[in-house]
C-alpha cells in the first residue's frame, strides 16, 4: 500500500507519466484495489527504460466548429502494438491523424524518442506506416503499380527491391491475384486489405492504423493479426477500433478514450483485474430499467431471450437480486465511457 | 408524384444560397453594364431600346452556359454525389416523375434565375443617371414588352435548349464532369458562327451554326438604323425563327431520347459496365517474411521523387478523357482558323507562317486559358478529390516536390499547348503543299512568347488554388480574376500593362520586319510577370494545403512554421528580379516615353479644342516649296529630318506669327529666313498617369511662333525645319510602326500650320461630358469661298514643288515620290536623291526596307514609256503580275478615258502589316503586306482584289493628285467614290460582270450596315462626310449611273471635269457639286430622278420577286411569268423611312440561263433576258417570251439599286411541262 501510494504520489509531482497513473481515470477511484503486482510491474519498466516511445504530451485540439476533439491528452506509447479504443467520434482519429502528422494539436507536444512530431514532421514521415480510416485511390491505376509508387515515394530506390517488397506484401495482404486490377474496381475489402499493404512498405518505426479490420471479413482479420503480430516488438504499432475483442487479442498495452479526453490506459490484462467482484448482473422486465438506472450505475445492457440483463458497478453487493459476475474488457471500457455518454440504447 | 417531386425541387433550390447569388449576378452583371452603357447600342440608339435589349440578351444566352451547366447538371447527379441509393431505390418513385419533376423544377428555377437579367437592365437604366455613368437621354422609356419580347423569343429558347442538353447528359452519362466538354462544344458552335460571318455567302449557315442566335440576331438587325433599332420590335421571322425553332427541338429530341435510355436503378446504381479483368492465375511465390530494405532518404531522392510524380501527374491529365476532347476541340478550331485562315472579299491567304501563328490567339486562346485554369486545379486537388491525400500526405514527400511535381505537369501541359500551333500550323501547310515554313518563327513565337502567357496563367491558377483550397470556388475566383481585368481594360479604359497580371504589349509577327521592335517588351514584360509568378508560387508553396486540415488558421499557422531564412531569401531573389525587372519597364514607359490613358486623351482633345479652336481662322502662309533631307538609322529607329520650306502670304493680311502643330508634342526646331525662332509654349499636357518620376512635360503639341518681321500679303520666307523622331525604349501598348527596322514608312514630321479639327473629340456623347458643342461633322457648305480656296487632305498648302534627300543602311532601299536622280553611298550610308519636276499637292511619304524590284514598262497610246516598278519583300513573289496588269490595264483605260498620267514612272512599294491600307503619293504607293502580296487567288471566281486595289490607287493619280478636292462639304467623293467607280470599270473589262458581283455585295453589305451604325447622321451623297458613303455608297450608284446611261456618257463627264480642274494650281479647287454639275449635263430627262435619287437624297428599294414560272413553248423558247414587288423607300438623315410618292422607275428584270463553267473553273451565268423596266410601287405580273431555258429569274437581278434587302431579288424558275 505505501508503495502504491509512494509511486502515484512522485509521479504526480513531477508529472511522470507512469503507464497506470492518471489523474482522472477509474484506477484513481479505485487504486484501493490495486494488487501488488502492478505495482511491480510499473516499477519494472521505470528501471528498464524503452529504446523509443512515443510520448504525448497534453495535446489539446478544438475544431471549427466547436468540438473538443482532444482533451489535454498525454500517452506513453511504447514498442509492441497499442490499442485505442472508443467510441464513435472519441477523438481517436483525431489523434492518429495529429500523429500522423496529417494535422496540428493547438497545443501539447508529441515526441518519437527525441524527435518533435510536430516541429519536424518531415522526420516523422520517413519512419512512419499509416492506414487512415478513410482513404482513396487512383482508380485507373493497378495495385501493384500504386504501391511500387508507394515504395518509391518511401525511400526505397532500387527497382528490385521495391518489386521483392511489393511482392511480399500482396502475397501477405492476400491480394497477389488481384495485383493486376486497377483499384477502381475493388471491393471494400480488398480496398483496407490495400491500404495495410502501403502501410507496412518500408519498415515503419511507427505504424498507425486506424480501424484497420473495418470491412474485412473473419478470415482476412485473422490474416491480419498475423501480418502484425509478424511485425515484431521494435515497432510501435497504434491501432484504433472500437471493438474490445481486438484490443483483447492483439494488444499488450491500450487506452481507452471518449469524448477527446483518456479514461484509462493500461493493459487489458491488469484492467479486468480492477474490476474484480465488483459487476453484478441481473435480468429484469423491460419497462423497469428507468427505475434500476435511478438506483445503480448501469454500464450495459443485453437482451437475451426476450429478457432484458443488465450489468451494474457496485463497490458490495447491491442485494435486490443481483449476482455476481465475472469481469470482462468490455465491462471496464463501459465504465470507462459511462460518464461521458449514455450507454442504455433501449 | 410529378408535381411533389417539382415542388420539392424548387422548394429545395429555394433553400440554396446558390440560387440567389447566381441571380444577384446576373442582376449586377446586367445592371452594371447597362448603367455604365455598355450595351451594342451606337450614340443615336438608347440603351435600353428593343434591338439593344434583343443583343444583349442574345448574349446573355451564352453567359447561362455557366449557369445553366451548373443548375440543370446538379438535380440528377446530386443523387449519385451525396449516394442517396439506399434508400432512393426503395420509395415508390416513377421514372416519369423522377425525371420530368427535376427537370421542370429546375427548369423553372433557372429561368427565374435568367430573370436577373431583365431587372438588371431596368434597374441599370436607373443607375447609369444616377450615378451619372451614363447621361439620361441614353435611355428611351422603359416598357415592359421591349424586355419580355426578347427575353421569350431569344433568350428563352437558348435556355431551353442548353438546359435539355445538359440534363440529358448527366442522365445519360451519370457524371457531370462531362457539361464542361458539352459547354465548350456549344461554345465552339458559337464561336464557328462568328468566325464565318464574316463571309457573306454562308450566311445561311452562320444563322443556323449559332446555338444562341446571337449572329443570327444581328445579322437580322444589321442594317435597322437608329430610329428602327429604337422604335421596332425585331420581329421573330426568317432564319431568325428558324434557328429559334431548331435548336430547342433539337434539345427536346436528345432529352427525350435521354428519357427514353434513363432508368432510375441503372442510374442510382451505377451498371456493372466494369470488366472484371482477367484475372492472372499466376503462382504465388513462396509465403515468406517480409524483406527488410532500408529506405534510403537523399537529396536525390526528393528530386527522382519529383520527376517522377510529375511524370505521372502529366500522364493523369493527359488520359483524362476530358482533356482530350477539349483538347481536341482546341485544335479542330484551330485547323479551321489556320485552314480558312482571314478572307478578304472571301479571298483566302497562302498558309504562311505568320499566319499560322496569328490564329492561336483567337479562339484557340480560349481552349488554352479552360485547359489551364481547370487542370491546374483538377492537379492541385487530385489527391484531395480522389481521397488518396490522407495516404499521401504522411508518405515522406516534402511540400516543394508534392507541388512542384504539379506544376511540372502543368507545365508540361503549358509546353504541349504552346506545340500545338506549330503541329497544326506545318500540317495545314503541307495540306495546302506550302513548304516555305519558317521554323524559326514557329519556335521563337511558341516558346520565346506564347508559353510563357500559358506558364503564367498556370501559375497564377496554381497559386488561387492553393489558396482558395476548393476547386469550384478556385475556378469561379480564377474566372472572376481575369474577368475583372478585362473589364478595367475594357469598360474602364484602364490598360496599363503593369498593373494586371500576364498582360503585355501586343505585337505582331511580320515577314518583312520579323518580330522586330516587339521582342523586348515582351522579354522584358516576360520576365516581370514570371518572376511575379513565382512570387505567388512561392506563397501558394507556403501555403500548401498538407493534411486534413483546412481552415485558414491553420495554414496561417502552418505558413510561418514554413518560413524561415532560406524562403525568405528565395522570396527575395525572385521579388529583386520582379522588381528589377518591373522598375525597368517603368522606366521605359513611364519615363522614357509617356503613358496617357484614354480618358487622358480625351481631356487633351478637349483642352486643346477649348483653348485653341479660335485660331482655326487665322491666316497662316501657306507652303509653296519642299525639300526634305531624311537620314533614317533602321536599326535604332530613329530619322532626322530636315525640311527646307518655303512659306508664302496668300492671304490678303499681314502675318505676325506662326501656329504649329506638332504630332504627340514631337520636339522641333524652326528658323525663318535664319532666324531662330522662339515658340510661345502652353501647358496643356496634363502629368501622364503613373509619371511620378517622369520630367514635367513641356509643352502642348501647339506652338505659335512670333516671325521676326511680319510677313506681307505675297510676301515669302525660307523656314528650315529640323525634327529628330526617335523611338526610345517600348511603351506600354501601340505599334509604333513608322520608323522600323526593315519596312519604315512614315508621312510625318513637319508639323502642320494652324489648328486642325482632326485632333477635336468627336463623339457627340463625349463632346457634352466635356461641355463642348455638338460636331455635326460637316465640312464648309459648297462654293463656301475659304473652302474652296482651300485644299481637302491638306491647307498648309496648295500645289508645292518637291525634292527630297533620304539616307539609309547600305542594304536598304530609301524612296520618297519623285524621280530618282542620283543614288551614291557616303559614310557607309546609301543615299537617294529624288525630285518631282512638276508641281503636286503637299503629300509625301519616305520609305525605307531591305526591298527587292520587279520592273516593267507601260507605253501610253502616243509611245512614252513609263516605267512600273514594284517594291516587296523577297518572299512575296506571288501575286506581282497582278499587281502589274493592274497597273498596266489601269494605265491604258485611264490614259483612254480620262486623260494622260502626269508621270513617267509609277512605283508600288510594300510595308509591314502593321496597318493594312495602301496610300497613293505622287506616282509612289506604299501597300500593305496584309492586303493580298500572298492572297491565294487560284479560284477564278474569286474577286482578285489586289489587283482592285492597284487600279484603286492608281486612279488617284488623277483623282486627288490631278482633281485635287477642294475642303467642302462632300468634297471627298472627288478622291474616293472616281477611284472606286474608275477601277470597277477596269477590273470589270478584265473579269467580267458576274467577277464584280461579289465586291459589289460587299459594298452594299457595308453601306447598309454603315449607315445602321451611324451615330450622328447620314448625309445625301454629294455631301458625304463617311467612309461608307464615300466609298460603298459611291461605288454602288457610280457603277448603276454607269449601267443607266452608259459606261462612255459618264466616262466623258468626268473627262470634262477633269479637263476643267485637272492640275489646277490656283483656287478654286473642285467639289462634289462640280462634279455634279458635268454629270448632270449628260444625264438624259428621263433618267434625271435617278440621278437625284442617288446624289440628292437617301433612297433605298425593296425590291422583291414573289413568283417565278416558265411554261414550254416549244424549240427552246419559253414564257416566262413573273410576279415582282417594287418598293421605294426614303429616308430622311436620322433614318426615319418613308414611302416615296410616285414611283415609276428603270428596274432591270432580269432571266437567266444555267450557269456555265469553263475549263478553268470560272462561272458565269449568261442573262437570256435583262431589260430595264419601269415599274410603280406594288406588285406587278410580267409576261416574257425567252429563248433558251429559264434557270433563275428577278427583280433587279445584279442589285444596282441600293435595296434593304437584297437577297430576295432572284428566284428559281418553276418550270411547267
Amino acid at each position: 500500500m505505501k508503495i502504491e501510494k509512494l509511486v502515484w504520489t512522485i509521479a504526480n509531482l513531477f508529472s511522470f507519466n507512469l503507464p497506470f497513473v492518471q489523474r482522472k481515470d477509474i484506477s484513481y477511484r479505485h487504486s484501493t484495489r490495486f494488487d501488488n503486482s502492478l505495482i511491480l510491474h510499473a516499477l519494472f519498466d521505470f528501471a528498464y527504460p524503452k529504446s523509443m516511445e512515443l510520448q504525448i504530451n497534453h495535446l489539446f485540439k478544438t475544431y471549427g466548429n466547436g468540438v473538443h476533439a482532444l482533451k489535454d491528452v498525454t500517452l506513453t506509447i511504447p514498442q509492441g502494438m497499442f490499442g485505442l479504443l472508443g467510441p464513435n467520434g472519441a477523438g481517436k482519429s483525431t489523434l492518429m491523424r495529429t500523429i500522423a502528422t496529417l494535422q496540428q494539436a493547438d497545443s501539447g507536444s508529441i515526441h518519437l524518442g527525441d524527435v518533435d512530431v510536430q516541429a519536424d514532421p518531415a522526420h516523422i514521415r520517413k519512419v512512419l506506416g499509416y492506414l487512415p480510416q478513410e482513404f482513396g485511390v487512383y482508380p485507373r491505376i493497378s495495385a501493384e503499380m500504386m504501391l511500387d509508387h508507394i515504395a518509391r515515394l518511401k525511400g526505397l530506390v532500387h527497382r528490385k527491391d521495391r518489386q521483392l517488397v511489393v511482392d511480399a506484401l500482396l502475397q501477405k495482404v492476400n491480394l497477389w491475384a488481384e495485383r493486376k486490377r486497377s483499384l477502381g474496381t475493388y471491393s471494400g475489402g480488398m480496398k483496407q486489405r490495400f491500404g495495410i499493404a502501403q502501410a507496412l512498405i518500408g519498415n515503419p518505426q511507427l505504424l498507425i492504423v486506424d480501424e484497420p479490420t473495418a470491412g474485412l471479413d473473419p478470415a482476412e482479420r485473422n490474416r491480419f493479426y498475423n501480418l502484425l503480430s509478424e511485425i515484431g516488438e521494435s515497432t510501435i504499432i497504434i491501432l484504433s477500433t472500437h471493438i474490445v475483442e481486438d484490443v483483447k487479442t492483439l494488444c499488450r498495452r491500450f487506452a481507452i478514450i471518449c469524448g477527446g479526453e483518456v479514461m484509462y490506459v493500461g493493459s487489458p490484462r491488469e484492467a479486468v483485474h480492477i474490476l474484480d467482484g465488483q459487476v453484478w448482473t441481473k435480468a429484469i422486465d423491460k419497462h423497469l430499467i428507468e427505475s434500476y438506472r435511478a438506483n445503480h450505475q448501469v454500464i450495459s445492457t443485453q437482451l437475451a431471450e426476450g429478457k432484458l440483463f443488465i450489468r451494474v458497478i457496485n463497490e458490495t453487493h447491491p442485494g435486490d437480486g443481483f449476482e455476481s459476475s465475472a469481469p470482462t474488457l468490455e465491462d471496464v471500457y463501459f465504465q470507462a465511457i459511462s460518464s461521458k455518454m449514455d450507454l442504455v440504447t433501449l | 408524384m410529378f408535381w411533389s417531386v417539382l415542388l420539392f425541387e424548387i422548394k429545395y433550390r429555394l433553400q440554396r444560397p446558390a440560387t440567389y447569388i447566381y441571380f444577384g449576378i446576373f442582376l449586377l452583371f446586367t445592371a452594371l453594364v447597362v448603367a455604365n452603357g455598355g450595351t451594342t447600342a451606337s450614340e443615336k440608339v438608347f440603351h435600353n431600346s428593343p434591338a439593344s435589349i434583343g443583343s444583349f440578351f442574345a448574349l446573355l444566352g451564352i453567359f447561362s452556359i455557366l449557369i445553366s451547366s451548373a443548375v440543370m447538371g446538379v438535380p440528377l447527379f446530386r443523387d449519385l454525389e451525396h449516394n442517396t441509393k439506399e434508400y432512393l431505390l426503395a420509395t415508390p418513385i416513377t421514372k416519369g416523375a423522377y425525371f420530368w419533376g427535376r427537370f421542370w423544377g429546375s427548369l423553372i428555377l433557372l429561368i427565374a434565375i435568367l430573370t436577373g437579367g431583365i431587372f438588371g437592365y431596368i434597374l441599370g437604366t436607373w443607375l447609369g443617371p444616377v450615378f451619372d455613368w451614363t447621361k439620361p437621354e441614353r435611355y428611351g422609356p422603359n416598357s415592359m414588352i421591349n424586355y419580355l419580347w426578347p427575353f421569350l423569343t431569344i433568350l428563352l429558347p437558348s435556355i431551353f435548349f442548353t438546359a435539355c442538353t445538359f440534363y440529358g447528359l448527366v442522365a445519360l452519362m451519370r457524371n457531370n464532369k462531362v457539361l464542361y466538354t458539352a459547354s465548350i462544344l456549344l461554345f465552339i458552335l458559337y464561336l464557328l458562327a462568328n468566325f464565318l460571318v464574316r463571309d457573306l455567302d454562308k450566311r445561311d449557315l452562320v444563322d443556323m451554326l449559332d446555338p444562341f442566335a446571337l449572329n443570327t440576331y444581328s445579322n437580322a438587325i444589321k442594317y435597322f438604323t437608329p430610329v428602327e433599332q429604337n422604335t421596332r420590335l425585331v420581329p421573330l421571322e426568317g432564319n431568325l425563327l428558324l434557328n429559334r425553332i431548331l435548336w430547342p427541338s433539337l434539345g427536346l429530341v436528345f432529352l427525350l431520347f435521354a428519357y427514353f435510355r434513363f432508368s432510375i436503378q441503372r442510374f442510382i446504381s451505377g451498371t456493372s459496365h466494369r470488366v472484371r479483368q482477367k484475372m492472372t492465375a499466376a503462382l504465388s511465390p513462396a509465403k515468406a517474411a517480409l524483406p527488410v530494405f532500408t529506405p534510403i532518404f537523399s537529396a536525390q531522392l526528393n528530386w527522382t521523387n519529383l520527376w517522377h510524380l510529375g511524370t505521372l501527374e502529366f500522364r493523369n491529365i493527359i488520359k483524362d478523357r476530358y482533356f482530350l476532347s477539349i483538347i481536341l476541340g482546341g485544335i479542330i478550331f484551330l485547323f479551321i482558323d489556320d485552314w480558312i485562315g482571314n478572307l478578304t472579299y472571301g479571298v483566302p491567304n497562302r498558309p504562311v507562317t505568320m499566319n499560322m501563328l496569328l490564329f492561336k490567339s483567337y479562339n484557340y486562346s480560349l481552349f488554352v486559358f479552360i485547359l489551364i485554369m481547370f487542370y491546374a486545379g483538377e492537379t492541385v486537388h487530385r489527391d484531395r478529390a480522389t481521397r488518396f491525400a490522407t495516404i499521401g500526405d504522411a508518405l515522406p514527400v516534402p511540400n516543394w516536390v508534392q507541388l512542384g511535381s504539379k506544376l511540372m505537369a502543368v507545365t508540361g501541359i503549358c509546353v504541349l499547348l504552346a506545340t500545338i500551333p506549330m503541329l497544326v500550323g506545318i500540317t495545314v501547310q503541307t495540306f495546302k503543299g506550302f513548304f516555305e515554313i519558317k521554323f524559326s518563327n514557329y519556335l521563337i513565337d511558341l516558346y520565346g512568347i506564347t508559353f510563357w502567357d500559358y506558364f503564367q496563367m498556370a501559375l497564377l491558377a496554381f497559386f488561387i488554388h492553393a489558396l482558395v483550397n476548393n476547386k469550384f470556388l478556385g475556378h469561379f475566383v480564377g474566372i472572376i480574376i481575369w474577368f475583372m481585368m478585362f473589364v478595367l481594360r475594357n469598360f474602364l479604359e484602364y490598360d496599363y500593362n503593369l498593373f494586371f497580371y500576364s498582360y503585355k504589349p501586343e505585337y505582331l509577327l511580320s515577314d518583312m520586319n520579323g518580330f522586330g521592335h516587339f521582342a523586348a517588351p515582351l522579354f522584358w514584360f516576360n520576365l516581370y510577370w514570371t518572376a511575379f509568378g513565382f512570387i505567388l508560387l512561392f506563397l501558394a508553396l507556403l501555403l500548401w494545403n498538407r493534411g486534413s486540415e483546412q481552415r485558414l488558421a491553420q495554414r496561417w499557422r502552418a505558413f510561418r512554421q514554413r518560413w524561415g531564412l532560406r524562403p525568405g531569401l528565395a522570396l527575395l531573389a525572385i521579388g529583386l528580379i520582379w522588381l528589377g525587372s518591373g522598375g525597368f519597364i517603368y522606366y521605359n514607359v513611364s519615363m522614357v516615353n509617356r503613358h496617357y490613358t484614354s480618358k487622358q486623351m480625351k481631356e487633351l482633345s478637349a483642352d486643346y479644342e477649348k483653348k485653341f479652336k479660335k485660331y482655326e481662322e487665322l491666316p497662316q502662309p501657306k507652303i509653296t516649296a519642299v525639300e526634305l533631307f531624311a537620314d533614317i538609322i533602321p536599326a535604332e529607329r530613329t530619322m532626322t529630318l530636315r525640311a527646307v520650306l518655303r512659306m508664302e502670304n496668300k492671304t490678303s493680311t499681314p502675318i505676325d506669327s506662326l501656329h504649329l502643330l506638332s504630332e504627340n508634342g514631337q520636339k522641333y526646331q524652326i528658323s525663318w529666313n535664319g532666324h531662330y525662332l522662339k515658340p510661345v509654349y502652353f501647358d496643356l499636357m496634363p502629368r501622364p498617369r503613373f509619371s511620378a518620376f517622369y520630367p514635367v512635360p513641356d509643352t502642348a503639341g501647339y506652338r505659335i511662333f512670333k516671325l521676326p518681321a511680319t510677313l506681307l500679303p505675297g510676301d515669302s520666307a525660307e523656314v528650315v525645319i529640323t525634327t529628330f523622331r526617335e523611338n526610345p525604349g517600348f511603351v506600354n501598348s501601340g505599334l509604333r510602326r513608322e520608323i522600323i527596322h526593315n519596312g519604315t514608312f512614315t508621312s510625318g514630321g513637319i508639323p502642320s500650320i494652324g489648328y486642325s479639327s482632326d485632333m477635336e473629340l468627336e463623339s457627340d456623347e463625349d463632346r457634352k461630358k466635356y461641355k463642348l458643342p455638338e460636331k455635326p461633322d460637316d465640312l464648309p457648305p459648297h462654293r463656301d469661298p475659304m473652302g474652296e480656296k482651300t485644299l481637302l487632305f491638306n491647307d498648309d498648302a496648295d500645289f508645292v514643288s518637291f525634292a527630297c534627300t533620304v539616307s539609309t543602311d547600305p542594304d536598304q532601299i530609301a524612296v520618297a515620290p519623285g524621280y530618282l536622280q542620283k543614288e551614291w553611298t557616303e559614310n557607309g550610308r546609301r543615299y537617294f536623291h529624288y525630285v518631282l519636276d512638276k508641281k503636286t499637292d503637299y503629300f509625301f511619304n519616305i520609305v525605307s526596307a531591305r526591298y527587292t524590284i520587279a520592273r516593267d514598262t507601260f507605253l501610253t497610246p502616243d509611245g512614252k514609256p513609263i516605267n512600273l516598278e514594284i517594291y516587296y519583300h523577297k518572299d512575296h513573289d506571288y501575286n506581282l503580275d497582278r499587281m502589274m496588269a493592274g497597273m498596266k490595264d489601269g494605265l491604258a483605260y485611264f490614259n483612254t478615258h480620262f486623260g494622260p498620267y502626269q508621270f513617267r514612272q509609277l512605283r508600288i512599294l510594300e510595308f509591314p502589316r502593321y496597318a493594312v491600307f495602301a496610300q497613293s503619293f505622287p506616282n509612289t504607293v506604299p501597300y500593305s503586306e496584309d492586303f493580298g502580296w500572298y492572297a491565294d487567288f487560284s479560284d477564278p471566281n474569286d474577286y482578285d482584289y489586289f489587283y482592285y486595289v492597284t487600279v484603286h490607287e492608281l486612279a488617284h493619280q488623277w483623282w486627288g493628285h490631278q482633281a485635287v478636292p477642294n475642303r467642302t462639304r462632300g468634297a471627298n467623293l472627288i478622291s474616293e467614290s472616281l477611284a472606286e467607280y474608275s477601277a470597277l470599270m477596269v477590273a470589270q473589262k478584265r473579269y467580267g460582270r458576274d467577277n464584280l458581283q461579289r465586291f459589289l455585295k460587299y459594298d452594299m453589305d457595308r453601306y447598309l450596315r454603315g449607315r445602321a451604325n451611324e451615330s450622328k447622321k447620314e448625309n445625301v451623297f454629294i455631301n458625304c462626310n463617311r467612309s461608307y458613303q464615300w466609298y460603298q455608297k459611291g461605288s454602288l450608284i457610280l457603277y448603276a449611273l454607269q449601267d443607266y446611261i452608259g459606261e462612255e456618257k459618264l466616262n466623258g463627264a468626268i473627262r470634262g471635269f477633269l479637263d476643267s480642274f485637272g492640275l489646277k494650281e490656283q483656287p478654286p479647287f473642285p467639289g462634289s457639286y462640280d462634279l455634279y454639275g458635268f454629270i448632270q449635263q449628260v444625264v438624259p430627262d428621263s433618267l434625271q430622278y435617278f440621278l437625284e435619287d442617288s446624289w440628292l437624297k437617301i433612297i433605298l428599294y425593296e425590291n422583291r420577286i414573289l413568283e417565278a414560272s416558265a411554261k414550254s413553248l416549244g424549240k427552246d423558247n419559253w414564257e416566262v411569268t413573273l410576279q415582282v414587288r417594287a418598293r421605294k423607300l426614303v429616308a430622311d438623315e436620322k433614318g426615319n423611312e418613308s414611302e416615296a410618292k410616285d414611283m415609276n422607275d428603270y428596274i432591270d428584270i432580269g432571266i437567266f440561263a444555267e450557269e456555265l463553267v469553263a475549263a478553268d473553273g470560272k462561272k458565269t451565268v449568261k442573262p437570256i433576258y435583262l431589260k430595264k423596266h419601269r415599274l410603280t410601287n406594288g406588285d406587278h405580273t410580267l409576261t416574257f417570251q425567252v429563248k433558251g431555258k429559264p434557270i433563275k429569274a428577278g427583280i433587279d437581278p445584279y442589285n444596282k439599286l441600293i435595296d434593304r434587302i437584297p437577297d430576295d431579288n432572284i428566284i428559281v424558275v418553276e418550270l411547267n411541262k
